[in-house]
């Protein structure tokens, strides 16, 4: 990945789209795939909805980067961990939270994540690059409700937001709010 | 309380055999770990790590059943996997070098050994080999995790415990009668497993005894007709 992210899709059986995680710049994707032999993907890989630049590396070249660099391997199993700790906190969220806790939620870790503080520090906050489309998918709830949920959270001054921006103004309430 | 106890070299262990990490490892590998290790009895019921502590060091099932387990909000629980004999827990913690993600129970009388991290982690850096094994077994976690989200966003309850019983099939096998879980689990256990809460575990398997798909006999299952069960976990794959 080169710029602006990635998201990564898996189909249920239905065919229905199920979002798993986004992929930001420098990171790999096809890990999976590659280290299990899988011969197909098993997730989606698509631009958001911005356009994206990514290399592609072949198999092969990647084993040989692989036995040049055996320090690359140790940095995989970091990023590996990483990426099954964001997994099953989803999955804790999912089964644990209400909808309005994992929107907020979402919202702390993509700020977090993305950790771009706004130049003028104003609206105190952390931007988040990502369409309310991207976030329903995210949170696994639907767009009418995110819409609804993120216009409450402005209208109460704890976010602001436009197309493909979000910006967190007040964190600690924001926080306060998922701990009960 | 654990109590610790002697085990054998890890070169006679039988679980490592079957370990995809330590199966190859040479003997003076072997070595590094047999001279440093140390093992312990948990009691059924016994936590052998808590989720939030630092990991020290790597844990490998010589006996017994463990489970790993999330705790949510209202001690809601929620089963990550289960463990067997000659599998690895901690491993994760270790290689982040953040705290356990997970706690890790005992769920039958089980024998524990623990290597010290800084072992472990110098046979990883000198054997290019185990490294690569260990991010196949990274990535088939991952996989894992991907599927859970799949199966708790769009199964419906009932698929998400035949589903359970099914992974339970595959993780521990059947009893001599062909038919029988190998392993004794609450209902809730079962519940946390699939996402499911107890009431709705405990109706749906009584829905499933009724149809004869399986068998409850007190805590053990038998699943009695297999090719319903595969049908009703609506298994693609």
């Amino acid at each position: 990945m080169l710029d602006n992210h990635l998201k990564i899709l898996t189909n249920d059986q239905k065919g229905k789209p199920v979002f798993l995680w986004f992929a930001k710049p420098n990171e790999l994707v096809g890990l999976t795939t590659y280290f299990q032999n899988d011969r197909k993907y098993t997730c989606t890989a698509i631009a958001g909805d911005m356009p994206c630049k990514v290399i592609f590396i072949p198999n092969h070249h990647f084993t040989k980067l692989l036995k040049a660099y055996p320090a690359i391997k140790h940095q995989l199993l970091k990023i590996l961990c990483d990426r099954i700790t964001f997994m099953e906190k989803r999955t804790k969220n999912m089964l644990h939270q209400s909808i309005d806790e994992r929107i907020i939620e979402t919202l702390l870790f993509l700020a977090a994540k993305e950790n771009h503080q706004a130049p003028d520090h104003k609206p105190s906050g952390l931007r988040i690059n990502f369409s309310t489309k991207e976030l329903a998918e995210m949170v696994g709830a639907s767009l009418e409700y995110l819409r609804r949920r993120i216009k409450h959270l402005k209208n109460t001054g704890l976010i602001d937001y436009g197309r493909n921006w979000l910006t967190i103004r007040d964190m600690n309430r924001l926080r306060l709010m998922t701990q009960h | 309380m654990k109590k610790q106890i002697e085990v054998p070299p890890c070169q006679d262990c039988q679980g490592r055999i079957h370990n995809h990490l330590f199966c190859s490892l040479s003997d003076k590998e072997l070595d590094v770990f047999s001279a440093n290790k140390g093992g312990n009895f948990y009691k059924k019921g016994q936590n052998i790590f808590y989720e939030g502590n630092r990991g020290h060091g790597l844990y490998c099932i010589y006996s017994g059943k463990v489970k790993v387990h999330k705790l949510g909000d209202e001690a809601k629980e929620q089963i990550v996997r289960f463990a067997k004999e000659g599998e690895i827990l901690g491993y994760r913690s270790l290689l982040s070098d953040e705290p356990y993600n997970a706690t890790a129970t005992a769920i039958e009388d089980s024998v524990i050994c623990y290597v010290p991290k800084s072992r472990f982690l110098e046979v990883l850096e000198n054997n290019s080999k185990l490294t690569f094994k260990t991010i196949q077994l990274l990535t088939r976690d991952l996989k894992a995790s991907e599927k859970k989200i799949i199966n708790i966003t769009q199964k419906p309850v009932l698929e998400r415990i035949a589903e359970a019983l099914l992974i339970l099939k595959e993780k521990f096998g059947l009893a001599d009668d062909g038919q029988t879980l190998n392993v004794v689990l609450t209902r809730r256990e079962i519940g946390d497993l699939a996402g499911v809460t107890t009431e709705t575990t405990i109706r749906t398997l009584s829905d499933l005894n009724k149809k004869g798909v399986v068998r409850l006999q007190g805590k053990r299952i038998a699943l009695v007709n297999m090719n319903q069960l595969t049908h009703l976990a609506n298994l693609a794959d």
